[in-house]
């Protein structure tokens, strides 16, 4: 590439993906999609592993999910996705985590350990009181703030000290005891704790690394891999035609809902069928929208000469398998081989 | 040497529904000669599209006419590169000895032919540039380097060329309309075709885009012999560029010739609704001629003048009425993108009650982004905007603000929601939660306002493009807002259909509603508004008189607007005579014509 050409392409930051953008030139962006379909696999396999492992046998593998989570959150640092975005996606999992948690948490009842009357009623309290602490935090402090960094530690902090007092330490197995009242305490055994950590750790690993491929991989990266992985020209050039093809639906379907708002769809608070009923009237415009774009993606490709095509050449179609993949790749197997297949821990590993 | 042969040609499309359509061509005889700039003319619905489906032989060959059908849906034959392209022959089946009906000929027309429709988002087929340009390559299964090679050149033919080095980072949608439609030209022009047919390719793009693209066109076709076979509505790209001319309404052809001959005959403009050119109307109302016909340019027209100086006429300006209401009143707008880029800039205006305004500028000023932030569909921006002294900044007045400011979009497809001409102007009404029987003698009101009341039972998605635009119009109307703003009111339509929403519009406007009208149309903007907002990357360059914007020749640069031939010609005019007024559109230079010529007709032969 000419000298002027590699200037040129450093003006160039960011490229679109599959949602939003990422940063161009990093080493995640030079990652092939291929890559990135196996660390979702082997990612999946290892935390589902290592969230699972039973409290007989020493209970899950926090510090190697632990591990995998930093792994995630490193790879998500380097691909350079706008801030804003990423405290987005890092945000609207939160709630989904602690719900893990939670319910972990007071619905695992195949645990060693004195089984608590944590159904009645006042067992919430504390809990709730906590939680609410947690999400008011976060949310007063990052409408303040617009980060979304420090107001989750205060939440957190906040969140840890709430419920401290209420968690007394008592009999083996028992992480904490919490009084209600005098005539019942309400018992959360250790392991629960433990379990259900994990379990939000484990399941916090799969978000991130599906919100890592959707926020770091180009749609049209898919036809690519497809066709390193053998597939004929039209399979891979229609899955692609699919993503544009999605690309287009997306943009009739915000201008076809922004021109029921101009027609007064938002003045009035109406009832769910209304609002249920306007969003199958978007399929009209839509549908014959989407109808008379075929058509005229079907004549495109045949004025391109799509039906004769015997000989194609795949111009530049493939992205190569780089340093940055073989690393990933071997730090994939090599949880992969420690964990699952030797049956080993990261923990004990720590601990040892 | 003709490089196509049209030789009775008839087509119809097929029905699967029972009853038959019409011919939509109807036994057309033409040439198109090798490395011509042909052009194609006609109304909406003359059949213009359909007729480049069959030059390039998508009819019949893709669009197939049912078993059987073939000698019915198609006649004649048409001919390119000296073959048959299309024609229907009586052959023997082997089989059953019995003789048949099939369609012969070229099926297949790429690479030697192109075809570039009029939307070019649906000929984006992949998710970046690169891969877009280099696709009909590919399938010819050209070495790479090859690729390389014509991706690169047809990038900086077209235009595009600075962004070679990231064209596989570049994905569609951060092109703009023009540069997607450069890209397509340049995907057609990389596969070096012998002829390239372009169904109106640039009606979405402003003046200078449209006129840019065209040249480039033009430049490609006298460089690399290419016939160019364009489909246009603006008379002054095919009487600058087309050697030869064809226009054909209700599939018929109505003229054919040189572009001198076709473009003379204005009676025939006048009864199929065709746009002709400023000059062209000024000279033939003004009866004026240049060698025997109206005068086609500037040159020509102001040679048929003459040195005489003409009458000076009164003229409109713009009526200010300093105790009318103010409606909309924007201060200190500014506005962003999610990745960072101004989109507009420091914005400040008002409108009063009673306007008529224009707002104009490139493609990509803001226009369409402020429109749409008074009329509260975007929210995420700084500064103050207010409408009826309501600040859009209250969430609850923001929601209330279809109530008070009407938006007609461009596209009247993505803005019918209902199975019924009735239901749909009262979608409006109910979510206003306005009494029925109101509903009721509004929507009829309404109907009746844009000419529909005949048609409150059909089904807006069967209604023809100037009856959906108009419907989209009255589904507005009908909610009585105290402003309408409309965007690109006359894209892709006839003059006809342009002249009667223009004229809605102006009826709406005396009757008190606001109007302001989005458009790259500066011939509408020359003779409907008295006040332009003219704006320039995110920013307001002028606010003022139409007059005064287009007698501004520095104005005109800086907001790189091509101002209409009307304009154009005062220009010259007033070069020649210094001090005379600037008169704006055709209906002024024909009454100040006139009104000198009453008693000296001019014939300049």
């Amino acid at each position: 590439m000419a000298k002027e050409d590699v200037e040129a392409r450093t003006k160039k930051q960011y490229v679109r993906t599959f949602i939003f953008s990422m940063k161009v030139g990093t080493p995640v962006e030079k990652l092939n999609v291929i890559t990135k379909v196996l660390m979702i696999v082997v990612l999946s396999i290892v935390a589902l592993y290592m969230f699972d492992i039973p409290v007989s046998k020493g209970g899950p593998d926090i510090i190697g999910l632990l591990l995998l989570l930093a792994m995630v959150f490193i790879l998500l640092g380097l691909a350079g996705t706008t801030k804003y975005l990423f405290s987005s996606y890092l945000a609207l999992a939160i709630p989904v985590l602690f719900g893990q948690f939670f319910w972990w948490l007071f619905f695992n009842r195949d645990l060693p350990g004195p089984k608590s009357p944590f159904f009645l009623w006042p067992s919430y309290i504390p809990i709730g009181v906590s939680t609410i602490i947690f999400i008011a935090t976060f949310a007063i402090l990052y409408y303040r703030m617009r980060s979304p960094m420090w107001p989750l530690i205060a939440a957190v902090l906040l969140w840890y000290f709430s419920i401290t007092p209420a968690l007394l330490d008592k009999a083996p197995y028992t992480w904490a005891t919490i009084p209600i009242g005098a005539a019942y305490a309400f018992t959360l055994p250790s392991a629960a704790v433990t379990v259900a950590f994990a379990k939000a750790l484990g399941y916090g690993v799969l978000i991130y690394t599906s919100f890592l491929f959707l926020l770091t991989t180009r749609d049209t990266e898919i036809a690519g891999a497809l066709t390193q992985l053998k597939a004929s020209f039209r399979v891979s050039f229609f899955t692609a035609l699919m993503f544009r093809n999605l690309n287009i639906i997306l943009l009739d379907y915000e201008n076809i809902k922004i021109a029921q708002k101009a027609r007064a769809a938002m003045v009035f608070r109406r009832n769910i069928f209304s609002r249920i009923m306007d969003l199958a009237r978007i399929s009209i415009p839509l549908v014959a929208s989407m109808v008379k774009r075929s058509t005229e993606m079907g004549i495109a490709l045949y004025a391109r000469g799509f039906e004769n095509a015997k000989q194609v050449t795949y111009f530049e179609e493939t992205k190569g398998f780089s340093y940055m993949d073989a690393l990933i790749i071997v730090i994939l197997f090599a949880f992969l081989i420690y964990t699952v297949i030797l049956g080993h821990t990261i923990t004990a590993l720590f601990l040892r | 040497m003709a490089v196509i042969e049209v030789k009775d040609f008839s087509w119809k499309y097929p029905s699967y529904l029972g009853e038959e359509y019409p011919y939509s061509l109807k036994a057309l005889n033409f040439e198109i000669n090798k490395e011509e700039f042909f052009g194609i003319i006609g109304p909406s619905g003359a059949g213009k599209t359909t007729l480049c489906y069959a030059l390039t032989g998508i009819i019949p060959h893709v669009f197939r006419p049912p078993p059987g059908k073939e000698s019915e849906n198609v006649r004649g034959e048409i001919r390119a590169f000296g073959e048959t392209l299309t024609k229907v022959q009586s052959v023997k089946d082997e089989a059953t000895g019995l003789t048949r009906d099939k369609i012969v000929g070229m099926s297949q027309t790429a690479p030697r032919m192109g075809l570039l429709l009029q939307d070019p988002e649906n000929q984006f087929l992949r998710m970046d540039l690169l891969h877009e340009i280099a696709f009909g390559m590919e399938l010819l299964g050209l070495p790479s380097d090859e690729i390389e090679r014509r991706v690169k050149e047809a990038l900086e033919i077209v235009g595009l060329g600075a962004l070679w080095p990231v064209a596989d980072l570049v994905h569609p949608s951060e092109l703009s309309g023009g540069q997607k439609q450069r890209a397509a030209i340049a995907s057609f022009l990389a596969l070096r075709p012998e002829v390239l047919v372009l169904d109106e390719p640039t009606s979405d793009l402003d003046p200078e885009g449209k006129l840019s693209i065209i040249k480039a066109i033009d430049t490609i076709r006298k460089e690399y012999k290419l016939t160019i076979v364009l489909v246009e509505h603006n008379p002054e790209v095919i009487q600058k560029y087309a050697d030869r001319v064809l226009a054909i309404d209700n599939g018929e052809i109505i003229a054919y010739g040189t572009m001198e001959n076709v473009y003379s005959n204005m009676k025939l403009f006048e009864m199929h609704g065709l746009y002709s050119s400023d000059i062209a109307r000024i000279g033939y109302y003004g009866n004026l001629q240049f060698n025997g016909r109206v005068p086609f340019t500037i040159d020509e027209i102001l040679s048929s003048i003459g040195d005489r100086k003409l009458n000076s006429i009164p003229l409109e300006e713009e009526k200010i009425n300093p105790g009318a209401r103010e409606i909309i009143d924007v201060n200190g707008l500014n506005y962003w993108y999610d990745d960072g880029t101004y989109a507009l800039r420091n914005v400040n205006f008002n409108i009063k009650q009673g306007e008529f305004v224009g707002l104009i500028g490139q493609n990509g000023a803001g226009k369409t982004t402020i429109s749409r932030i008074i009329a509260g569909l975007y929210r995420k921006y700084k500064g103050s905007v207010k409408v009826l002294g309501k600040d859009l900044r209250d969430k609850k007045v923001v929601e209330s603000i279809p109530e008070y400011v009407g938006y007609v979009f461009q596209n009247p497809d993505h803005q019918l929601f209902m199975r019924r001409v009735y239901d749909e102007v009262a979608y409006g009404l109910k979510n206003l939660k306005v009494s029925p029987s109101e509903i009721e003698s509004r929507t009829k009101e309404a109907l009746g306002a844009v000419g529909l009341s005949g048609k409150v039972d059909e089904d807006p998605m069967f209604l023809g493009k100037g009856e959906k635009r108009r419907l989209t119009v009255a589904s507005i109307l009908a909610m009585r807002p105290s402003v309408i703003i409309v965007d690109e009111p006359t894209t892709g339509q006839d003059y006809r259909m342009s002249e009667d929403i223009m004229q809605l519009l102006e009826k709406l406007n005396i009757q008190g509603t606001t109007i302001v009208a989005i458009t790259h149309d500066m011939t509408l903007i020359s003779e409907h508004t008295k006040r332009v907002i003219v704006m320039y990357h995110g920013g307001v360059i002028y606010d003022g008189s139409t007059r005064a914007f287009f007698s501004n020749e520095d104005l005109l640069d800086k907001a790189a607007i091509i101002p209409p031939l009307a304009v154009r010609l005062s220009h010259a005019y007033v070069k020649k005579f210094p001090g005379s007024s600037y008169l704006i559109n055709a209906k002024e230079w024909v009454e100040a014509i006139s009104g000198r010529m009453k008693s000296q007709p001019l014939l300049v032969t």
